[in-house]
């Protein structure tokens, strides 16, 4: 694997958005979360030379350390805002038809993942936006892989009960 | 994967699989298709960020994240101690007490590191115990013996000497002497420190009584005389044996038996005495059964005075000739020469040996070192261990909150 200070562009690249995202949902307000994903970019950075490729992947060292600085403004600011994040529009989709019936699944999922406890939504940001694999998980979260698995497929569950009872 | 068998059923199981297939865009099974449009849809949802954020994050990364000109002043933070720095000063703790235990242990047996001559302190007993008609000679003597029996290699202790007494009113004390050396040499040097035992005992006009030499391959070697040497030369002949080897023992006796030589001249005297009666008698018989009897009685007187010349001599060969008990032992390590070199210097042999000393005190060090450190370990592990759990449950605090 690149060593991350000569990969460490390609990784930014490959990150960014997802990390966005999953930072994003565990704070719920854009400003705190460019804060934190442009700290974790910065951390990352200067601490490059100290990740160790034994230990895991650089993608999951990287969401280790968003999350270590998320959960720290989380606790400093010891308040949430609610979801307010505007959801991107479907410019692939003209039929109107169509544009209204995944609007309404969107409107779904949010009113879903808002209703999931902060940790099932962290599992599922950090699933469904980063696409970590469980072992990637289980090291962010400091669990183990089964352990992961088993969080996962229960946030899962309640994700889409959750979504059921939304419809 | 087999873990997560383990926690999860079979369907749990699939669903995850399937999960991880939608996740990579992969095609699904029909009873999973709502599992992937569930995929779609909250990837539907996740938050982007803004191109204007993304773009000055470019920028930032690509300027290496430099400090920035509306960031607020951050106070100066105390450097926070790193791995490294923890592991170095545990590296130079544990060094300082195993550098501390072998200076403490080095301090408490200093005598393994220096040549050491043994010097058995029996020399003391011929001054302590004296022959009993010179003790007050001999109790001076003592301070020389003691002094004889702390240096190997010092001169010949003066024995006890033969004093005049007036109370015996005689001219002449005789004075039975004795004393034992044990040599140590080299194992291959012990025969020819034998033959020189011999040599030397033959210069003074001494004999060899008894001498026993056991030399052979994987033992020390031993070599025991039993001597007698003239006692006027007893001192010479003792030096010329202490030169021979290194001076593991050495101890002088001497006796005082004027009373047995006296006693054995009058006898003699006696006897003599009574056969000159006897013939001055014999020529003034008159009767043949007279001149029978003295003649029967001067037989006897004869034998009598023949074994009392014979007492007398062997009393005073006592006297005349001193018994010394020679010794010489081979080192153990066969290592020839270092046992004659040991009260010269510092040899290599030595300096093995002090090495292997100094190797062994380290690694006892090391290991009461490490007996007292590893349980220190163990605790900062489960501490550091702790330390982490509590900081992270700490940071998941505000997760829950939310």
């Amino acid at each position: 694997m690149e060593p991350p200070s000569a990969g460490f562009d390609a990784l930014y690249r490959a990150c960014v958005g997802d990390l966005f995202a999953y930072v994003r949902t565990l704070l719920r307000d854009d400003a705190a979360a460019e804060d934190v994903t442009a700290l974790a970019f910065e951390r990352a950075y200067r601490r490059r030379e100290r990740y160790d490729a034994a230990k895991g992947t650089q993608r999951a060292w990287l969401f280790g350390i968003a999350r270590n600085a998320a959960l720290d403004e989380l606790r400093k600011r010891g308040r949430t805002t609610a979801l307010e994040h505007d959801v991107p529009g479907d410019p692939a989709v003209d039929d109107p038809l169509v544009h209204a019936e995944r609007s309404a699944r969107r409107a779904q999922v949010r009113v879903a993942m808002e209703r999931l406890g902060a940790r099932d939504r962290e599992l599922i940001a950090l699933k469904f936006f980063a696409g970590l694999d469980n072992a990637e998980l289980a090291e962010v979260l400091g669990v183990s892989e089964s352990n992961a698995g088993t969080k996962l497929h229960r946030a899962m569950t309640k994700l889409r009960s959750a979504c059921d009872v939304t419809a | 994967m087999s873990l997560r068998r383990n926690r999860l059923d079979d369907t749990a199981v699939a669903e995850l699989d399937a999960l991880d297939a939608a996740l990579r865009g992969e095609a699904v099974a029909p009873e999973h298709a709502d599992l992937a449009m569930l995929v779609a849809d909250v990837r539907d949802v996740a938050p982007q960020a803004t191109p204007a954020f993304l773009a000055e994050l470019d920028a930032r990364v690509r300027e290496g994240f430099p400090p920035r000109d509306d960031a607020p002043a951050a106070a100066p933070r105390a450097p926070r101690p790193r791995r490294r720095l923890l592991f170095g000063g545990g590296a130079i703790a544990v060094s300082a007490v195993i550098a501390v235990a072998v200076v403490v242990s080095l301090g408490d047996d200093q005598a393994p590191l220096t040549s050491e001559t043994v010097v058995n302190e029996a020399a003391a007993p011929a001054a302590s115990a004296p022959a009993p008609s010179t003790a007050g000679r001999a109790g001076a003597a003592a301070p020389e013996a003691a002094a004889d029996s702390s240096e190997s290699s010092a001169a010949v202790a003066p024995a006890p000497a033969p004093t005049e007494d007036p109370a015996l009113g005689r001219e002449r004390r005789s004075v039975e002497r004795s004393a034992t050396l044990d040599l140590t040499v080299p194992a291959d040097e012990v025969q020819s420190t034998a033959d020189a035992v011999v040599r030397a005992t033959d210069r003074v006009g001494g004999i060899v009584q008894t001498s026993s030499i056991n030399v052979g391959e994987g033992t020390p070697g031993e070599a025991r005389f039993e001597l007698r040497v003239p006692s006027g030369k007893l001192d010479e002949a003792l030096a010329a044996y202490s030169k021979l080897g290194s001076v593991a023992n050495r101890t002088q006796d001497a006796q005082d038996i004027t009373s047995a030589v006296v006693s054995a001249e009058d006898l003699l005297s006696d006897a003599r005495a009574e056969r000159r009666g006897l013939l001055r008698a014999l020529g003034q018989a008159d009767t043949r059964r007279e001149v029978e009897s003295l003649r029967a009685r001067l037989r006897i007187v004869r034998a009598d005075i023949a074994r009392r010349e014979a007492a007398l001599r062997s009393v005073r060969a006592r006297a005349d000739l001193a018994t010394v008990a020679v010794t010489v032992r081979g080192d153990g390590d066969g290592s020839g020469g270092s046992s004659g070199a040991d009260d010269e210097g510092w040899s290599v042999g030595d300096a093995a040996r002090d090495a292997g000393r100094l190797l062994e005190v380290a690694a006892g060090a090391l290991i009461v070192g490490l007996a007292a450190v590893l349980p220190l370990l163990a605790l900062a592990l489960v501490a550091a261990g702790t330390a982490r759990y509590v900081v992270r449950r700490r940071r998941e605090r505000g997760l829950d909150a939310t």
